[in-house]
């Protein structure tokens, strides 16, 4: 099958994931549901201030699928602290806060 | 455990022409959870499913991220398949939620088939939250090959 023709009968269908984002003081956390993907076809990238989360499925009986989505993410996060897993569809992504912007404790000294 | 049929008793090959309702479903969902989740909309989610005739067997494919395997059941007849699946989306210790379009959900689904398959054969795999079903064809409902002759 040629690429046009695959192109007419099966549009590539682009899929907004669902996502929850969790925060704590040490990190934002992106869980997103993206089923059927191959962990190295699933890009991550950090361009500050925007986290960009794509995936292509191809060669599926299916629909080829295409997943997108994008966030405004804010100065605290550090874009080379960035880590990724991968596990029964569900990608997560722990986005680490710069040291800066994580609570500090600091000791009052009897003077 | 509640079994809907779905009021779309529909074929095997009409089930892919039902997604776009679902996920035209889903995505009211959306809307509506984004300004409040509401929990009868959690009610209603289905996940996409998806039927491949080969020759041989009905494949079909449904999307379960972060379903378990022993929290999916699968019964299989001649003529039919129900799939029921759920997950229950845990709280993150020391975390707050900022954001929360992800949803626990408890699904079941009946489908007609329209072949009759060999339920003794059914294969059933779950990879990256993707379950696949295979449901070979009895040999009487497999395509068969006629050979012409020549008349003499």
């Amino acid at each position: 099958m040629d690429q046009q023709t695959q192109e007419k009968n099966r549009p590539l269908r682009k899929l907004s994931p669902n996502v929850d984002v969790f925060e704590n003081e040490h990190e934002l956390l992106v869980v997103a549901d993206v089923p059927g993907l191959d962990p190295n076809e699933i890009g991550v990238h950090v361009e500050l201030p925007e986290l960009r989360i794509e995936a292509k499925v191809q060669g599926s009986p299916d629909t080829p699928v295409s997943y997108v989505r994008t966030f405004r993410l804010d100065e605290r996060i550090d874009a080379e602290r960035v880590q990724a897993d991968y596990k029964d569809g569900v990608l997560r992504v722990h986005l680490t806060k710069s040291a800066a912007f994580r609570p500090r404790r600091v000791a009052v000294q009897a003077s | 455990m509640l079994v809907r049929f779905n009021d779309r008793s529909f074929p095997v090959f009409s089930a892919a022409r039902a997604f776009p309702a679902q996920s035209l479903r889903r995505e009211l969902d959306r809307l509506f959870g984004d300004l409040e989740r509401a929990p009868s909309f959690a009610d209603s989610f289905a996940p996409t499913v998806s039927f491949v005739d080969t020759a041989e067997a009905l494949v079909l494919r449904a999307e379960l991220p972060g379903v378990a395997e022993k929290d999916i059941d699968i019964d299989v007849t001649a003529n039919a398949v129900t799939i029921k699946a759920s997950r229950k989306l845990e709280t993150l210790e020391g975390y707050t939620a900022q954001r929360r379009e992800r949803q626990s959900f408890t699904f079941a689904q009946s489908y007609e088939l329209g072949a009759r398959v060999d339920p003794e054969r059914v294969q059933a795999s779950l990879k990256q939250g993707v379950l696949t079903l295979t449901l070979p064809k009895v040999a009487e409902a497999q395509p068969k090959k006629v050979t012409v002759t020549a008349a003499a």
